[in-house]
């Protein structure tokens, strides 16, 4: 799937949905080619049902500002880009208050796709690995 | 009592550079993109917005929507 974003503003926003135990939402992340993971807002995740108390682990995370513990937990279903990814773990930490997304996508979203950034025209596609063209012509000779 | 549905224009119209909560939003199911909905929760902050959220009433399927331009500068990353 292939989305547009303003190549003049300062990070790429992408529209994305998540399904908790309880409840489901529409969210925008930020696409954050530098995070590892996943990260979700702790109130959106409480919201959508998950019990932070009892994460699966905790995390020690390096951020832009800093070093924190942070705890890790499932998500039913999150969508972005035409991509969904089932059971999935996400980070719960605060984000700062001036960055108006739920979340960032991190590297694990895009495990196993071609992610493609197209800075010039605000292009952005994630794509499944295309199966290797059959040799046909070999079998010839 | 229910809020009526408003389309995603007449929120940002209504409620412009605020952090808004939608319920039952309308979305585009290819885009993801969020087309209208009925507003349950209204901030002028983010932090204001965090603490509504804890008292909001539950609802099934909502939608988070900021009015304004998502552009602010900001850094971000986490990394294990």
């Amino acid at each position: 799937m292939t989305a547009q974003f303003d190549v003049g503003r300062s990070h790429i926003p992408v529209q994305g949905y998540i399904s908790g135990p309880g409840a489901d939402q529409y969210v925008w992340f930020a696409l954050d080619t530098a995070a590892t993971r996943t990260v979700i807002r702790p109130r959106f995740l409480r919201l959508i049902g998950c019990n932070l108390n009892h994460p699966i682990s905790r995390l020690q995370m390096t951020a832009a500002i800093g070093i924190a513990t942070a705890p890790v937990v499932n998500v039913g279903r999150i969508i972005a880009l035409g991509h969904q990814r089932d059971t999935f773990e996400v980070i719960a930490h605060d984000l700062p208050a001036t960055f108006a997304g739920e979340g960032l996508l991190g590297l694990d979203f895009f495990q196993g796709m071609i992610l493609s950034i197209d800075f010039v025209d605000g292009l952005i596609a994630l794509d499944r690995k295309k199966p290797p063209r059959s040799k046909w012509w070999l079998f010839g000779r | 009592m229910e809020t009526p549905y408003l389309s995603i224009a007449e929120i940002e119209a209504k409620y412009p550079n605020e952090w808004v909560l939608l319920d039952r939003p309308k979305v585009n199911h290819k885009t993801l993109e969020v087309l209208g909905g009925r507003v349950i929760l209204h901030c002028q902050t983010r932090k204001a917005f965090d603490e509504e959220l804890l008292t909001a009433p539950r609802v099934k399927t909502s939608a988070s929507v900021y009015t304004g331009r998502m552009d602010l500068d900001v850094v971000l990353s986490a990394r294990l």
